[in-house]
């Protein structure tokens, strides 16, 4: 399946790095070895040192912001309302009422529990491409596009498990693939230039 | 100095006024971090005070997998979003939230209005996009950090910073800001195949 109507632009360097490694450069974030060598590449070339401190100065611009802070008056009265509305309520008991609840509850949800997995039981024998459909909010299409970028099923299915929604989904899949075809693609240019 | 783990400890156990003390460790981080979502100092004050009120009531489902801190800030942050969306506060628009910038006066003019310019893109960005920048560079938490407190994978919470960072890098060379941040990257070019999926936008 073709993702190409979904491309974005990346950009390169004129020498050919792909110009995000610079900011995970920048963040700290990439591994020493490959630091290392981009480290090295930067040296001698005007472009790469253009990009990465593009990039750091971008950082910086946002970081130079600093907020107004109150006086430290102004956080003693904020700790003293805190604690006098601290002194008027109390830590809750870790579920409390859950072990007589969850009794009187076992039995119907344990009926509804049945009921949903046979369902699904019988919805799985009954069309050749179910599974994809018991995934809430993502279409068929979606599903493939995802798991083709995913590459990997088990990775598609880690992220599934956390509470976003399917464009963040689809958003850490690409994110994930493109760190590995990053790292690739910088490891290839840096063997090139050598 | 008592580490957090040990105060919470002591409070669980039934010392309520220990509780002060991390009142005051964490609630100028916390007033920060509320004031950046915020924009408004009442409401920021607001968030901060129903975030400790609800870390007290909440104490026992602590259960130190996280810092103390990075725990709170999750509090915080869902305070304030709830407090936002529920139109609690008359001046504020969950729309239009905006870590605030440009609150402080730069040294020179250029700066002072890149900075403005990148505060109102910075308030145009999804919602976990925003959250992921604001403790990235303003609080300076690790992505691991960002990620327990963001309820995220590791890489959700780093992927949320680099799709800010490449959204508000983007805005700015349309703009042809970056020529006036000394950053001109248009010459470029474009990685040819490369499969990749357009950003989307968020919440
Ligand atoms: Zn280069």
């Amino acid at each position: 399946m073709s993702l190409k109507r979904m491309n974005k632009k990346r950009y390169t360097t004129p020498c050919g790095i792909d110009e995000e490694l610079w900011l995970d450069f920048s963040e700290g974030e990439l591994d020493p070895s490959l630091s290392q060598e981009l480290e090295a590449h930067l040296a001698g070339c005007g472009d790469c040192q253009k990009a990465k401190e593009g990039w750091s100065r971008l950082g910086s611009l946002l970081r130079s912001d600093k907020l107004e802070m109150p006086h430290d008056l102004y956080f003693k009265k904020l700790e003293n309302q805190i604690m006098s509305k601290v002194s008027t309520t109390q830590i809750e008991p870790l579920h409390p009422e859950f072990a007589f609840q969850a009794r009187q509850y076992l039995v119907p949800v344990a009926a509804v529990f049945v009921l949903i997995m046979s369902s699904v039981f019988v919805g799985l024998h009954r069309s050749p491409v179910p599974s994809e459909k018991s995934v809430p909010g993502l279409t068929l299409d979606e599903r493939y596009m995802a798991e083709t970028v995913a590459g990997d099923p088990s990775v598609l299915n880690e992220v599934l498990i956390s509470n976003q929604d399917e464009h963040e989904m689809l958003l850490d899949v690409a994110t994930r693939r493109l760190d590995l075809m990053n790292g690739k693609k910088s490891e290839e240019t840096i063997e090139q230039m050598r | 100095m008592k580490a957090d783990f040990d105060l919470v400890r002591e409070i669980k156990a039934g010392k309520a006024e220990v509780f002060g003390e991390l009142v005051r460790r964490h609630q100028r981080a916390l007033f920060r971090l509320a004031l950046r979502f915020c924009r408004d100092e009442g409401t920021a004050e607001d968030v901060v005070q129903e975030s400790f009120v609800k870390a007290y009531q909440k104490l026992n489902s602590f259960e130190e997998r996280s810092s103390f801190k990075s725990w709170l800030y999750r509090i915080a942050i869902n305070t304030a979003k709830n407090k936002l969306r529920s139109g609690d506060h008359l001046d504020v628009d969950v729309e239009d939230v905006v870590l605030s910038v440009g609150s402080q006066a730069q040294s020179d003019l250029e700066s002072q209005e890149l900075s403005r310019l990148l505060g109102d893109e910075v308030k145009k960005l999804p919602e976990r996009q925003r959250e992921a920048l604001t403790l990235r560079i303003y609080e300076d938490l690790s992505f691991q950090e960002i990620a327990t407190i963001m309820g995220c994978p590791y890489d959700t919470a780093k992927a949320n910073f680099r799709h800010a960072v490449l959204r508000l890098k983007k805005t700015l060379s349309i703009k042809g800001i970056d020529k006036l941040a000394d950053w001109n990257l248009s010459d470029g070019q474009e990685i040819s195949n490369s499969t990749n999926f357009s950003e989307p936008d968020g919440d």
